[in-house]
């Protein structure tokens, strides 16, 4: 059995002149909750319908639990819950229904699930009730519920966030968090919300231009090259002696434009708790010291290059 | 697969076309009310004059044309424009829906990043919407020689007619009388042989959804394809004698054998049907391949 629920090798889709994707690859290990963050047209959509089927690649390799998608969809995607672009609903039917047959699930056993995973997810109170009437943030609860449905140890959600009101966010946020720890679901998410990508995602990958740019745990991403925010009595002097005691594990030394008597430090691993240290043994007062926030979002316009990549994030 | 044609009929039977089609329908059997009534006003009227210029025959089995003009002469007169125009207008909608529609609102998408048969989705559809059809027809047929029998009666005799053409009274080829029982047996097996014809009618919408994400370009195409094969058969049948045998309008021509059932024509029904079976297998097929090589 492959570590891995999802590969991409080297996929390649164009439409006509446009290449969408442009050798990407990554790998999804089992049971971390994977984000992929790209600015729009980044080949985030292409890419999810390569994997799910509903489109083909015009080269390289996509393989779902061990299977290639091109030559056995069918089997590939068996335990495989998808969500691609906004949750679609029979609106005049009611929850159950919606459920039963877009999973086609039937029996006892499919029922028990189905009504499990409702309440699991929140809507168990619902079920009965025309699609309709739901919010937005319901219908993304319904399209959790269905996604996990066929015994699916591995969940597709593009976008889940998206459009919904603050708490909303938080809601599907912790929800998204606890399926891997109760259910043990590999689960991948794709967002432009940075933030929200920050919070639930155990890994992720950055796309840009169709390519993947970077990918890995989050946490190896967020400590490579960390940046420490210091206020101090005498930034300058504080400076220097930094300078002078860490040498070339400091990559980058200065004054924080938005935040004056604050010095941006970055280093080339986590070193905090040393810089502090160095500060105060030399006479120092540092009356602030914190990682520098949105550290996602500077890594991100790095590799992607550009403000105008980013969409604003609704804070929850 | 058959699990699959349950669904597909919940979700066909949850819009609300179906009440348009009950109003539709209603209002369909108001008019008619009201003009057959009027017949029958005039009927009573000149039923004397009628009755010396009857055939000898006729004179003799039914001499009152009034009891002829029945509830159940009603629902067979009915039967023609109900099956005619109003029923294909409804096939059409709901072949249309059937995949445009599901592409329309991203349901489509749903079920194919499950990984289901694309086969057989297309399938189910088709057969859903061959049965919903298939319902209507009967149901309709049933309620309508009910209205009929309610507000003019119901005669042991009835008038056995071939209309070729209804508003061409020179098509009135044979004129006799039947029973009762054989006049309803002739209705019904018209209603069914009507479902069969306009479920090959309306597979030119199916086959159009499959291409289309709007539900109403799939029905308006098939209504087009239709009248278009009307004009040609009828209007311009002179100048299209070629294609003549496999316009769709065609295998609406063995209602009007099986209607009358006295002067059954087999051979323009199995030539009906041969139609019927071509439209069906293209339109199932084109839709089968396309889902299958088709990006969404």
């Amino acid at each position: 059995m492959s570590e891995y629920v999802l590969t991409v090798e080297n996929v390649v889709k164009s439409f006509g002149k446009f290449r969408a994707l442009d050798g990407a690859s990554l790998a999804i290990p089992k049971g971390c909750i994977f984000g992929i963050i790209g600015p729009n047209g980044a080949g985030k959509s292409t890419l999810l319908r390569i994997v799910t089927s509903l489109a083909h690649a015009d080269s390289g390799r996509v393989t779902v639990n061990g299977i290639d998608i091109e030559s056995s969809p069918r089997k590939a995607l068996t335990g495989t819950g998808a969500i691609v672009d906004s949750p679609s609903f029979f609106p005049d039917l009611s929850a159950r229904l919606n459920l039963d047959i877009l999973s086609r699930g039937t029996g006892k056993r499919y029922k028990a699930r189905r009504d499990e995973l409702a309440e699991y997810t929140g809507i168990a109170g619902w079920l009965n009730h025309r699609v309709r009437e739901f919010s937005l943030g319901m219908k993304q609860r319904l399209a959790i519920t269905l996604a996990l449905l066929p015994e699916s140890h591995f969940v597709i959600l593009d976008e889940p966030t998206n459009g919904l009101d603050p708490s909303g966010i938080v809601d599907i946020r912790n929800l998204i968090r606890n399926l891997g720890a109760d259910l043990g679901t590999t689960v991948l998410v794709t967002s432009h919300m940075l933030g929200e990508i920050e919070k639930i995602c155990s890994n992720l990958a950055i796309l840009n231009h169709g390519r993947i740019v970077m990918q890995g745990p989050m946490e190896e991403i967020l400590r490579r090259s960390p940046v420490t925010l210091i206020r101090t009595t005498e930034p300058d002097r504080a400076g220097s002696l930094l300078k002078e005691t860490f040498g070339p594990r400091i990559l980058s030394l200065s004054a924080k434009e938005d935040m004056p008597g604050v010095l941006r430090v970055e280093t080339d691993s986590e070193c905090a708790a040393e810089l502090n240290e160095t500060l105060v043994k030399n006479g120092f007062a540092v009356s602030l010291l914190e990682k520098e926030p949105d550290r996602l979002e500077k890594i991100f316009l790095e590799l992607t290059g550009g403000e105008s990549a980013v969409r604003k994030e609704v804070r929850a | 697969m058959i699990l699959s044609i349950y669904h597909e009929i919940v979700k066909l039977t949850s819009q609300k076309k179906h009440y348009i089609m009950l109003l539709g329908y209603a209002f369909l059997m108001l008019l008619m009310v009201l003009l057959f009534r009027h017949i029958h006003e005039d009927l009573e009227k000149q039923s004397g004059e009628m009755l010396k210029e009857m055939p000898f025959y006729l004179r003799m089995m039914a001499p009152d044309p009034v009891k002829l003009c029945d509830g159940l002469m009603f629902s067979r007169f009915t039967g023609y424009i109900l099956f005619w125009v109003v029923m294909p207008i409804f096939a059409f909608m709901f072949a249309g829906e059937s995949i445009a529609g599901e592409q329309q609102d991203g349901t489509l998408k749903a079920y194919l990043s499950h990984g289901f048969s694309r086969t057989r989705l297309v399938l189910a559809k088709f057969v859903s919407v061959f049965l919903i059809i298939l319902f209507y027809s009967m149901a309709f047929a049933a309620l309508t020689m009910l209205i009929g029998i309610l507000f003019f009666g119901f005669s042991k005799m009835q008038i056995s007619l071939f209309w070729g053409n209804p508003g061409d009274p020179g098509t009135m080829t044979t004129v006799g009388l039947v029973s009762a029982k054989r006049a309803i047996w002739a209705y019904f097996a018209s209603a069914l042989y009507a479902s069969f014809a306009i479920s090959a009618i309306s597979s030119v919408s199916f086959m159009i959804s499959a291409f289309v994400k709007r539900m109403s370009v799939a029905a308006t195409g098939g209504m087009v394809f239709f009248f278009v094969s009307f004009i040609l058969q009828v209007v311009f049948a002179r100048y299209a004698q070629e294609i003549e045998p496999f316009l769709i309008t065609r295998v609406m021509d063995g209602y009007s054998q099986v209607y009358s059932i006295d002067v059954i024509n087999w051979s323009s029904i199995v030539k009906s049907f041969a139609v019927m079976c071509l439209y069906w297998s293209v339109c199932v097929t084109v839709p089968v391949v396309t889902l299958n090589i088709k990006e969404y």
